[in-house]
């Protein structure tokens, strides 16, 4: 799985600008798949023809963007203003590198220490709309130069194996789900016919996959994804939701829907009779592609899997091999045996 | 020199406030083709003279810091994190940051500070999470680190030297390693140039936490005159002070209680002859840079401020200007050669 | 030879603030006098104890000063109003007696203000027009006649030791220092045993308003190594806020400060000692404080000094009732006599480039130590 998360995490693409990471992706699978289509969100449609054909479509699938800004208009100061994609924690950002996506320019956001200057207190982060990408530039014209509005940003922090056994970089949490989808559709011969959906905008309200979900009108849904640990001592145990090391994670519910209990205990036994490592993740308080793509057309079962991700949305978000593993395991055995 | 090549050189290699052997080594050998006698005490001072072969010769002193800050671990927990302390660093700067630990036995382990994912989080988003609330994840199994880390290990940024937009570059350490760039320039400058009162370049040790290396050094050494070299605020998005500079403006030069007004006229002087831009700074009470402590050091020493501006002090990401360092190099270097013995004596000082 | 908690309480009786330590000085050079080979009080009233080596130049101290208060005024009626001298705690002294140089008793009381003012202040808003001492004096003449202006006083409390052996009372924060240290001399002439060290076991002056008496004695001494024997917050106790739990704590032995706020410990003076606590089956704890001890004085010195803290943990330091453990005395006692017993040689010093340090087995030796590329 190494491979294909470094080579997906490294590809740039914010909420709404997924361009490079659909066409590398629709390059890929073309060989395997029966039709790769787009759409005018920028979803991609992958359908596998199966040994035999479902009642209603199967769809399983993953977002394509990831944590990020859009440029606005450079200031005067030189710095360029930045749109932030949706759920962002303006803490994390603060002191981190940040690249042009598609290119070599890179930009920080900082804020100055109350200690040397005496005026803004340390104890709170400015808001996200009031930060912005410091290019190097000391005026408006140097920074018109080197950003123009409407790029996106992404972070600047490149994949690497990290301590033992874990993956670390940009997007390795936003791309997880992907690495897992193109994997699935490059190896395995489905049971049944499956729709492989890229879905775009997933962080902007999923409106990807809200029209994904009129597209196609699925009846089982499976969405993969990255799932967000907190198990670390900055947070109490009992808000953990899942843990580094546990294996691949089941759902149970997420804001504005519960999963299908069916589903995901079916899954429970898959794991259990092949020995793949689960486990239960109990805090969604935030909303997956899941609750739109089974809500927003006929109704759907729905299941959400994934894998425990430490410091979601930040610049170094990390998984370990062995959950990762887990997780491929898991899908491969649904896509084979539903 | 390049001196990208050199600042990048200097802030790869890591040397915190009582840890900074590494850094002195490295600037013992940058500056041994400009000087001699070098030397680094225990305290990893580094000193290194050009004599100017007249007798009885006034000293004149340049120095600026080695010392970079420095986290230091200070517990490790059952579950094999790194709990830390951060003296003087903004914890804003902390909360999911990229850091690197550095063993007993020299080993440089990476580590990210940890962050709780938003939808897991409770309360308003925009508070700052405080240090003793945060610890150091190595991605190691339990006792492997304890294993391997020691309380009292040494912790830094991990980030190196970046490129951006418009001659700025930007990483850690700059405050006060860049100022050390434009020391070495100056020194490629006069190297073969004969002048009339001996130097002494110094790094000097622990600036950070009160400065004791460079009151031994001036404590020692007794120099007629003592530039302290750092980095003052910039101008950026996040700070717009009057009393902040641009980047790419020139030296600054420091005129108040531990800036000679006299020197700093001779520094204006010599700019204005050699066509560098410059500015002044006040410099009301202490100065925050070794000048303090080595005003008091012996029986007293005159000193002058010169510095840079820089975005972000004391963060990961410090900022500044190619075409300052450059300058404050060629600064000191004209002003070295400039000098004239009738400078020194009661009636210039005041 | 004589126990450490009753030196203690010996130098009690004398305890004075910063700038009028000199009963204390003249009672330590009293007991240190058939001690050690010379004993001296020099200019500032740091009291110098030498006991002759050949080897390493080592400066042992412990401040003689206590935080507490001096007249600043006597007002018409007899009220008598004070400064603090070193970082009283303010909460702990309301309603406190209050003892003089000369021995007048008084009691410190709060101005209650318009509106009941002052109980709505915050500790960092509390100045010295908001408390007084009562002497009980009819007027100005009768105040007069019991203190003067300039003339400290420090608070009056019981000292007991309980069961098991926690001892609970005022100025620990130095005198057990103090006693230590006197115990140290009586061991070493019991012994006749320094390592050969060139030890100087110096009580200072003027510690609690900026450790000032140890700078004047490391400048003329200039030592090889320096410890200072202070106390050190033990934060153990629901009165510190959570943020520093599981640091140091009472009964856990020496501290060994990693870092305070005014010195970074010598590492390579730290793993000495630590070996020889390790050797010698001596609990130590390591620690980081937002304080400062006279080490810190040190550092500027001639060639620089290697420095540390070895301090006691204690609870509700610079209060009337501080908390020290008999163990951790003792152990830090037993910690500096074991490392003075033998020579405090050990490597070069003039170049800390690191290749003194042990290399992990199998590693090539060539990596280079600025070469760490992150």
């Amino acid at each position: 799985m190494k491979e294909y998360l470094k080579v997906l995490s490294s590809l740039d693409g914010v909420s709404g600008r997924e361009d490079r990471v659909r066409d590398f992706i629709a390059d890929r699978v073309r060989p395997h798949a029966t039709t790769v289509e787009t759409d005018v969100l920028k979803n991609l449609f992958v359908w596998k023809k199966g040994k035999g054909t479902p009642d209603r479509p199967i769809v399983v699938a993953a977002a394509m963007d990831e944590w990020g800004f859009v440029a606005e208009e450079a200031k005067d100061s030189g710095a360029i203003a930045l749109s932030a994609v949706d759920g962002m924690d303006p803490k994390a950002v603060i002191g981190k590198r940040f690249r042009v996506a598609g290119g070599e320019t890179r930009g920080v956001i900082s804020v100055v220490s109350q200690h040397l200057t005496g005026k803004t207190g340390t104890d709170k982060v400015p808001e996200l709309r009031e930060l912005a990408l410091d290019v190097g530039a000391k005026n408006k014209e140097g920074g018109k130069a080197a950003v123009k509005p409407g790029e996106g940003i992404v972070y600047d922090y490149p994949f690497a194996e990290f301590g033992d056994g874990f993956y670390r970089g940009k997007a390795v949490d936003a791309r997880l789900g992907a690495s897992v989808l193109l994997r699935l559709i490059e190896e395995v011969s489905p049971a049944l016919d499956t729709w492989f959906v890229f879905t775009a905008s997933s962080k902007i309200e999923h409106r990807g996959g809200v029209v994904a979900a009129r597209r196609i009108d699925p009846g089982t849904v499976l969405t993969v994804e990255a799932a967000a640990a907190g198990d670390v001592p900055l947070q109490k145990p009992a808000l953990w939701s899942v843990r580094v090391g546990e294996g691949a994670t089941l759902g149970l519910k997420e804001f504005g829907s519960v999963y299908t209990r069916e589903l995901r205990e079916r899954l429970a036994r898959i794991a259990a009779k092949n020995g793949v490592k689960v486990q239960i993740r109990s805090g969604m308080r935030g909303s997956g592609d899941a609750g739109t793509l089974h809500t927003r057309a006929s109704g759907a079962k729905v299941a959400g899997i994934g894998a425990p991700v430490r410091y979601v949305g930040t610049g170094n978000p990390i998984v370990h091999r062995d959950d990762l593993e887990a997780l491929w395991q898991l899908a491969k055995l649904f896509v084979e045996e539903v | 020199m390049d001196v990208k090549e050199t600042l990048k050189q200097l802030t790869n290699v890591l040397g915190g406030s009582g840890d900074e052997f590494r850094a002195s080594a490295l600037f013992a050998d940058l500056i041994r083709p400009f000087a001699d006698e070098i030397e680094t005490d225990s305290y990893a001072n580094v000193t290194a003279f050009k004599r100017c072969g007249v007798k009885d010769a006034k000293l004149v002193m340049i120095d600026a810091h080695i010392d970079q800050m420095a986290m230091m671990a200070s517990e490790i927990t059952d579950d094999g994190f790194v709990k830390f302390i951060a003296q003087g660093f903004d914890p804003r700067q902390l909360y999911g940051a990229d850091v690197v630990l550095i063993t007993r036995l020299g080993e440089a382990i990476p580590g990210i500070v940890t962050t709780v994912p938003a939808e897991l989080q409770y309360g308003e988003i925009t508070d700052t999470v405080s240090v003793d609330k945060l610890s150091i994840d190595l991605g190691l199994k339990a006792e492997t680190v304890k294993e391997k880390v020691t309380v009292g290990d040494f912790i830094y940024y991990a980030n190196e030297t970046l490129e951006l937009s418009d001659g700025a570059l930007c990483g850690r350490a700059f405050d006060d390693r860049a100022a050390l760039v434009s020391i070495l320039f100056a020194a490629e400058i006069l190297k073969d140039k004969s002048l009339v009162a001996d130097i002494l370049y110094s790094a000097t040790a622990r600036e950070e936490v009160g400065g004791p290396g460079a009151a031994i050094v001036a404590g020692r050494f007794r120099p007629d005159l003592a530039v302290a070299l750092d980095l003052t605020q910039a101008k950026c998005d996040a700070y717009n002070d009057p009393g902040a500079f641009e980047l790419g403006g020139g030296p600054v030069i420091g005129r108040g209680d531990h800036s000679s007004p006299a020197w700093a006229e001779r520094f204006a002087e010599v700019a204005r002859a050699a066509e560098i831009p410059y500015r002044f700074q006040a410099i009301p009470a202490h100065s925050k840079t070794n000048a303090g402590r080595i005003q008091i050091a012996g029986t007293g020493v005159v000193t002058a401020v010169l510095s840079f501006p820089q975005r972000y002090s004391h963060s990961s990401v410090e900022i500044v200007d190619v075409s300052d360092i450059e300058r404050t190099g060629q600064l000191i270097a004209r002003f070295a050669l400039a000098l004239r013995s009738e400078d020194f004596g009661s009636e210039v000082i005041s | 030879m004589t126990d450490i908690f009753e030196l203690q309480a010996r130098l009690a009786g004398t305890a004075c603030v910063s700038g009028i330590e000199q009963r204390t000085a003249a009672l330590i050079r009293e007991l240190a006098a058939p001690l050690a080979d010379e004993v001296w009080i020099d200019t500032p009233g740091n009291v110098i104890a030498h006991v002759r080596g050949t080897g390493r130049k080592i400066l042992i101290c412990a401040h003689m000063d206590v935080v507490g208060f001096i007249v600043r005024g006597v007002d018409e009626k007899g009220f008598v109003w004070l400064s603090r001298i070193g970082g009283v705690s303010l909460q702990s002294c309301w309603n406190r007696l209050l003892r003089f140089e000369n021995g007048a008793l008084g009691t410190l009381r709060f101005v209650s203000g318009e509106n009941g003012a002052f109980a709505k202040k915050k500790v960092g808003e509390i100045t010295e027009d908001d408390y007084y001492c009562d002497l009980g004096a009819a007027n100005r003449e009768e105040a007069l006649a019991a203190v003067s202006v300039g003339e400290g006083a420090v608070w009056v409390s019981d000292r007991r030791e309980t069961a098991e052996g926690v001892l609970i009372g005022p100025y620990a924060d130095d005198q057990v220092g103090c006693a230590i240290l006197l115990r140290l001399l009586e061991e070493l002439k019991e012994s006749g045993n320094s390592g050969g060290n060139d030890v100087y076991v110096v009580f200072t002056v003027r510690e609690e308003i900026g450790v000032i008496g140890a700078l004047v004695a490391g400048n003329r001494l200039l030592p090889d190594f320096g410890i200072a024997v202070d106390v050190t917050t033990a934060w153990d106790a629901p009165i510190n806020r959570p943020k520093y739990e599981g640091y140091t704590r009472l009964g856990a032995g020496p501290v060994l400060t990693v870092r305070d706020a005014l010195l970074i410990a010598d590492r390579q003076f730290n793993d000495r000692l630590i070996a020889v606590a390790e050797e010698n089956g001596i609990p130590y704890q390591q620690g980081f404080s937002k304080g400062g001890t006279d080490a810190s004085s040190f550092q500027g010195v001639g060639r620089g000094v290697a420095v540390t803290n070895v301090s006691v943990p204690q609870r509700y330091i610079h209060t009337a009732e501080e908390m020290i453990a008999r163990s951790d005395a003792e152990h830090v006692l037993r910690l500096l006599a074991a490392f003075l017993s033998k020579p405090a040689g050990g490597a070069d010093r003039e170049k800390p480039d690191g290749s003194d340090r042990e290399k992990p087995d199998g590693a090539d030796g060539g990596k280079e130590e600025g070469d760490i590329h992150v």
